[in-house]
């Protein structure tokens, strides 16, 4: 597969249909680095690994089901009509920045007793200027049994939470049926510095 | 941190490891109906190939080979052959994106970062398929590896992040093998310089790019940001490719990954999103 780009001929399906351009590109040069390819010490200095195995026998509710309105985090909620279950394709205006909770971490603890359990989210942390990252971990028993990057790892998610984005989508409907079970979050590099912050943040919300 | 979690959806277990390495975090998820606990030293040793590649070209450290080549130390015959290897590939990368991706372009020598991460995921994950724990995602800090399945049968379901709503996913996709990438500017600022024109100036918002190799994904991703829609003249004669595109309000985007639009949908797009390109 790492050949297929060989291959010269082939198209994208619907391309065409769905793009129209000026066929003058660009010759533009592309510098993006990692960020810090080095950035850290040397690898023997990596922190030693801690290992938790969760089985459903010692810990019943290891897997709890997660719940985003749980959480005190402001979480965009899109009111408009046009986003029901079939939404059309509209003009959406772009929302204000999602507001940062400065210093207070947010916490939704499951029990209000004994060890602590259930998801905490780490603050929407900022590198400098620029750079956010949030962290969410799953504590059973006290103990943390997940850590999450922006708080959707293999969990529920709920379509409104999808169809709230500023980005006008065509494929709304099909997004929410697809919505359930996200893996993972492709989204641009974040720095380690603003990944420890936002953690460190959700540990002391979960009062570890 | 490890963890592994017996009997989640549909009954497989999971494995989670986060390494901290290049300044970021890397994610592993390794999926089965069982999983031994053998899965954690497996995790471990791709891991270490990840601080293996730190040692080979970052950028950021004077003992490693790229660095050496950089500053004239050392000629291209005299890099280790996976450097060799992984410049060759940013060749090619280079001409299929008509320079727009130019590892070669940039002050103080050729720096491959750009593809490495990418290229690093993919490594990283095909090694845990080589022990036998076939079912794998790597998350390279916003790149992403997958190889076999989520849960039994199902494809793994990648989300893609709005570039300033952090709790938003404006996308999704559903992919067996394959790589995802995203390039934006929200996480790091404008670090994506335009070295003929010295300008920062990105044509999109967000660029995200679906495909067969996670080192190409990795480039395109930047390359599609940079080059904006125009780019996408290039980039369609890749086949197997996919590509999720923001630009302002508006989101275009076409391939297998993201299906074909309904006749419907392609007469409402027609109308209100392609009127501006």
């Amino acid at each position: 597969m790492k050949r297929a780009f060989f291959v010269g001929t082939g198209t994208l399906v619907g391309l065409a249909a769905t793009m129209s351009y000026a066929p003058s590109a660009q010759s533009i040069e592309s510098t993006e680095g990692l960020g810090g390819l080095g950035a850290l010490p040397a690898p023997a200095a990596t922190a030693p690994v801690d290992t938790t195995v969760v089985t459903p026998s010692d810990s019943p509710s290891a897997i709890p089901t997660y719940d985003p309105s749980a959480t005190a985090t402001p979480t965009p909620v899109d009111t408009k009509p046009g986003n029901g279950p079939q939404p059309k394709v509209t003009k959406t205006p772009k929302p204000k920045a999602t507001a940062t909770p400065s210093g207070s971490p947010t916490t939704a603890p499951i029990e209000t007793s004994g060890p602590a359990n259930g998801d905490f989210l780490g603050t929407i942390a900022r590198a400098g200027v620029y750079g956010t990252v949030q962290v969410q971990i799953r504590v059973t028993n006290g103990v943390i049994t997940d850590i999450g990057v922006l708080a959707y790892p293999d969990r529920e998610v709920e379509s409104q939470q999808i169809s709230a984005s500023a980005i006008p989508q065509l494929r709304t409907a099909a997004l929410a049926a697809q919505s359930a079970n996200i893996a993972s979050i492709s989204g641009a590099s974040y720095t380690s510095s603003a990944y420890k912050a936002s953690l460190q943040a959700a540990i002391r919300a979960a009062g570890l | 941190m490890s963890t592994l979690i017996r009997d989640i959806h549909g009954g497989w277990d999971r494995a989670v490891h986060q390494e901290e390495v290049w300044g970021t975090v890397v994610t592993f998820d390794v999926r089965d109906q069982h999983l031994d606990e053998g899965v954690l030293a497996a995790i471990d040793e791709s891991a270490a190939f990840l601080h293996q590649v730190d040692r080979w070209f970052s950028t950021y450290r004077i003992d490693t080979p790229i660095t050496a080549l950089r500053m004239g130390f050392a000629d291209l015959s005299q890099m280790p052959p996976v450097v060799q290897d992984v410049l060759h590939r940013c060749e090619l990368v280079k001409a299929l994106t008509h320079g727009t991706f130019d590892p070669w372009a940039v002050d103080g020598g050729v720096d491959p970062s750009g593809f490495v991460k990418g290229w690093a995921a993919d490594v990283a994950a095909d090694k845990l398929v080589a022990q036998g724990y076939t079912n794998v995602a790597v998350n390279a800090a916003g790149d992403i590896t997958c190889r076999g399945e989520q849960s039994e049968g199902q494809p793994w379901v990648i989300g893609i992040r709005h570039p300033e709503d952090i709790h938003t996913i404006v996308a999704t996709t559903e992919v067996f093998e394959s790589a995802i990438a995203t390039s934006g500017e929200y996480e790091r600022g404008k670090h994506i310089v335009n070295p003929l024109t010295g300008r920062r100036d990105m044509a999109l918002r967000s660029a995200t790019v679906v495909g067969p190799d996670g080192g190409m994904a990795d480039a395109l991703a930047t390359a599609l940001l940079i080059a904006g829609l125009p780019g996408v003249s290039w980039f369609a004669a890749l086949p197997g490719w996919s590509g999720y595109l923001i630009e302002g309000e508006t989101a275009h985007f076409f391939g297998p990954a993201f299906g074909p639009l309904s006749s419907a949908e392609m007469a409402e797009a027609t109308e209100q999103e392609l009127v501006q390109c």
